[in-house]
């Protein structure tokens, strides 16, 4: 077990090490001038210099790059162009935005998921579980965004149920106050993306679940299980349910993946201050250092979230031996 | 390789769903040819009013069926126009996709060893990239057109393909007429390609289906941020003017059809990849 | 409920099963009657696909969709088991008839505990707490030769011979009067399938069950069942005392079967039944072996035979039962099925 985790956590680190080389070369190599994503065109041209110096644009680009990895280290991004403050302190606070709307959401949209779809598997064959898969394709098809601006439509304009973005009223709290967090407010922004971004989410799950269930129902320990008596819900939701979450569980590590980079979307419709608001502004803005400081740490958590998950299906699956 | 189509399309049109999906996929084919053609204005031309005033935010009528934008572009022409983007962007990134996949997953299966733990090792770094955010960033860097859309897409979708051929392949590799291959003196690369590769067809053929679908909710998103070719509508960017403009929440007649385009075509596409996929796996077609 | 001991443990009269095929209903199962008294062994053997298995499912009531009983009944204790309501039938699985599966097939769920399965079939039908259940499996295990900590096991971690062993223990989880069993060692190895039916006899001495043991397998019959009723394409050809009808088969038939089995002190190679079973979606007119009888008469092709009584609990549906002491030798002759081999059907 230890073995296995050193291992997975070994390989977690190179392929972040992969991705933030990756970025490098694309920022270095792409535009035109080098230095363009680096150095704010705004600064004076001493104070350029000086930037030139502290990243070392002036050597080799080998130099560069183990400059480049040395800061990442030590969490220096660098400076935005925007606000010449440092990049690492704009992050800090977007990463917490992100994760308090995506977590919370992933987790109602897996669990829901999960016994919608194993209700659907129970209910097979009759109009509301095909009607039921049917919204669910739909859904699923449907573009992230647009379902954001159409639930915002109906419920903030036209019902004004809730409010049309934000993480908090504006001027309501100081920035980067934490008790904000811990405000009605905040939950009353929280809800509406919230909702949206499960209702969107839990259409893969739910749809999975129901069709692997299906699947198992053929399987010989599911007759056996309904020879020995036990109650079709019992066969269904001991047996058969216990079974399918081994693949629902497979492909939450890709899931989560997709729901954080997601968060672009999701942030945007909502102006949701998270990392992925803050990487499309950035890039509109040309602000270089900061969206790629966001898109690394979006890259973190889509690595991390990968490593988390795979450990959580040995938990499910005791024939996975960590040897 | 025609054997697989015929076969594709004889399986699909079984059940209520494989056709449905058919039958749209069909129009949209047609619309991404004749749109230009038969949308009844130029979509990205003001439209005025008989007394010269610009149609700004005009509601649906007989002359502009899904009304006007806040430009007085016509919307049924600019929906007429967007389904090519949509079809090419996602007909071309799913072409690449599963060629790179395929390749990387006949390769790393059937060789296996060293090559097969780097090529895993490179597909599972791909796994973690954060695939929007990625492609935003390569837009942002390289320019935006569709060609790099594209490129960009292919380079990370080819990963979930790649996975799954190879699992395919190691079952596969351990099969009486592969050894009978080799027994017969066939070269790795004929084996690959002619013994195991039509066997992985039906797979291909459904995570096509899948990239397919990604691609074009992808191609909108992209549009929808504002990364898309600027010189292109699509479904997306009609969505983005909406919301950029403001004033999207003013006129749903903007906003609502390119969505529901969007809705309509990709679930087309899943219900013809599941219906496939029902076919060529049985196990899914209990109950 | 009747006293049992008026009835025969399990009585099915003119069971007929039919699927719903593509290709319209095939019969799987047809006029069959079986009985089953209290404590008796009975051996049912066929090969794969002559509804063996379809009638396992119908006794235990876990048919397919698409299946159906188009007639007769199933009684247990006297009581049909066809007829009856969804929460009767479900009390008299496992409790009343338990079945031991194949354990090389999936039987056992791999994610859940094996202690965890047997606890959960006596939990289903006795009101005991989860402690009293679990003590309950370990001294089943114990009972069957698998050490009690074992429950705590997933599947995966026992060998084939044990999840054999914790299927039986499955079985008798509730002291049921009727076990069924259904090829129960077809994957395991000559020893251990030994091993495997002496507990199996033992407990059977214990306990007092009933077994209907289904297999394709003659040998297993002759050792461990005192009757026999041989099944071919959905019906019961032959029935009665396993020595008897061994001895002095009366059906073409069970002839074929018995060529089939290796004799000691034979050079003889095994004779096998030239062709396959009949298309059950359009079964012939007549005797549904007629096909692959040697001694098929142009009545046995029209006429479809009935189940008769050819001496004191002895049953044979064959038009020439009544010769069968002429057609027996030629029967052990290899040229009389090569015959049928080289002829047209």
């Amino acid at each position: 077990m230890a073995g296995y985790l050193l291992r997975r956590f070994w390989h977690m680190v190179l392929t972040l090490f992969a991705m933030a080389t990756l970025m490098f070369f694309l920022f270095r190599l792409l535009p035109g001038d080098p230095t363009a994503t680096v150095i704010s065109p705004s600064l004076y041209p001493k104070a350029q210099e000086a930037m030139r110096q502290q990243f070392g644009l002036d050597r080799p680009l080998f130099e560069q790059y183990l400059l480049y990895l040395r800061n990442l280290l030590v969490l220096d991004f660098g400076f935005s162009f925007q606000t010449n403050r440092p990049v690492f302190e704009m992050i800090q606070g977007r990463l917490l935005n992100t994760l308090l709307l995506i977590l919370p959401s992933m987790f109602a949209a897996y669990l829901l998921g999960a016994v919608i779809g194993a209700i659907a598997a129970w209910k097979r064959g009759s109009a509301g579980e095909v009607g039921l898969v049917f919204t669910a394709t739909a859904l699923q098809s449907a573009p992230l965004f647009w379902l954001g601006m159409l639930a915002i439509l109906l419920f903030s304009i036209k019902l004004d149920l809730f409010p049309i973005g934000h993480i908090v009223t504006p001027g309501l709290f100081p920035e980067q106050d934490w008790r904000m967090y811990l405000s009605a407010d905040f939950l009353h922004h929280l809800a509406l993306p919230f909702l949206v971004n499960t209702l969107y989410q839990l259409c893969f799950p739910l749809l999975l679940m129901r069709s692997t269930m299906l699947s198992t129902i053929g399987e010989d320990y599911i007759e056996l299980a309904r020879m020995k008596g036990l109650s079709e819900r019992r066969v269904l939701f001991g047996h058969a349910a216990r079974n399918a979450l081994l693949p629902l569980a497979t492909t939450l590590p890709m899931i989560l993946g997709w729901a954080v980079a997601g968060s672009v979307v999701i942030e945007t419709v909502f102006s949701w201050p998270g990392l992925g608001l803050l990487m499309v502004e950035a890039i509109s803005r040309a602000d270089y250092p900061v969206a790629q400081a966001a898109f690394l740490l979006i890259a973190v958590l889509t690595v991390f979230g990968t490593f988390i998950a795979d450990l959580l299906c040995g938990l499910l699956d005791p024939r996975i031996v960590y040897a | 390789m025609p054997t697989i189509i015929l076969d594709f399309f004889r399986a699909v049109w079984r059940g209520p769903f494989g056709p449905t999906g058919l039958v749209i996929l069909g129009i949209c084919l047609a619309l991404a040819i004749l749109g230009p053609a038969i949308a009844p204005y130029d979509p990205v031309a003001r439209n005025y009013d008989a007394a010269g005033k610009l149609l700004r935010l005009a509601s649906p009528s007989w002359q502009h069926w899904l009304g006007t934008t806040l430009l007085g572009r016509d919307v049924l022409s600019q929906m007429l126009v967007g389904a090519r983007p949509a079809l090419l962007v996602g007909g071309l990134t799913a072409l690449g996709t599963v060629l790179i996949g395929v390749n990387i997953g006949l390769i790393a299966g059937y060789f296996g060893g060293r090559i097969d733990s780097f090529l895993m090792r490179l597909t599972d770094m791909f796994l973690g990239l954060p695939f929007l955010p990625f492609i935003i960033i390569v837009l942002s860097l390289t320019g935006r057109s569709l060609t790099t859309m594209v490129i960009a897409m292919t380079l990370v979708m080819w990963r979930s393909t790649a996975r799954v051929v190879r699992a395919q392949v190691l079952s596969l590799r351990e099969m009486p007429f592969i050894a009978a291959a080799r027994i017969t003196g066939a070269s790795d690369l004929a084996i690959i390609y002619r013994e195991i590769a039509p066997n992985i067809m039906p797979i291909a053929l459904v995570s096509v289906a899948f990239a397919l679908a990604w691609a074009i909710i992808t191609e909108a998103s992209i549009g929808f941020l504002g990364f898309g070719d600027p010189s292109v509508v699509s479904w997306g960017s009609i969505v983005y003017d909406a919301y950029a403009s403001q004033m999207m929440y003013r006129a749903p007649w903007w906003v609502i059809p390119p969505g529901i385009a969007i809705m309509v075509l990709v679930s087309a596409v899943y219900f013809v990849g599941r219906a496939y996929e029902q076919v060529i796996n049985p196990r899914l077609r209990t109950g | 409920m009747l006293p049992s001991d008026t009835h025969p443990l399990l009585s099915i009269t003119g069971l007929a099963v039919s699927y719903g095929t593509p290709r319209g209903p095939a019969s799987a199962i047809a006029d069959l009657s079986l009985e089953i008294g209290k404590g008796e062994n009975l051996g049912l053997i066929g090969e794969s696909g002559c509804g063996k298995s379809t009638l396992l499912k119908a006794v235990m009531g876990v048919m397919p969709d698409n299946a159906r009983i188009a007639a007769g009944r199933i009684a247990f204790q006297g009581r049909d088991l066809v007829a009856a309501d969804a929460g009767f039938r479900r009390s008299v699985r496992w409790a009343g008839i338990s079945m031991v599966t194949q354990s090389a097939l999936n039987a056992l769920n791999p994610v859940l505990r094996v202690g965890d399965q047997i606890a959960e079939a006596i939990r289903a039908h006795r009101d005991v707490s989860r402690a009293e259940a679990w003590r309950r499996t370990e001294a089943l295990l114990t009972m069957v030769g698998v050490a009690p900590e074992r429950a705590r096991d997933y599947p995966h971690q026992f060998s084939g011979g044990m999840r054999q062993r914790a299927i039986i223990a499955m079985a008798l989880a509730l002291d049921p009067p009727l076990v069924l069993a259904d090829e129960p060692t077809t994957a395991l190895d000559v020893v251990v399938q030994d091993q495997i039916f002496q507990s199996l006899r033992a407990l059977q001495q214990r306990l007092g069950f009933s077994l209907l043991l289904v297999t394709h397998d003659l040998a297993l019959v002759i050792e461990n069942c005192e009757r026999v009723a041989v099944m071919y394409a959905g019906m019961i050809v032959e029935t009665g005392p396993t020595r008897d009808v061994i001895r002095r088969p009366t059906h073409p038939y069970t002839l074929g079967l018995k060529n089939a089995l290796p004799r000691l002190g034979s050079r003889d190679e095994p004779i096998a039944i030239p062709g396959g079973p009949p298309d059950l979606t359009d079964p012939p007119p007549g005797c549904r072996f007629a096909a692959r009888c040697p001694f098929a008469l142009p009545l046995c092709r029209t006429e479809p035979p009935a189940l008769t009584t050819v001496a004191p609990g002895r049953q044979a549906r064959c038009h020439r039962a009544a010769e069968i002491d002429a057609l027996a030798p030629l029967a052990a002759l290899p040229q009389t099925w090569d015959a049928l081999r080289d002829a047209p059907r």
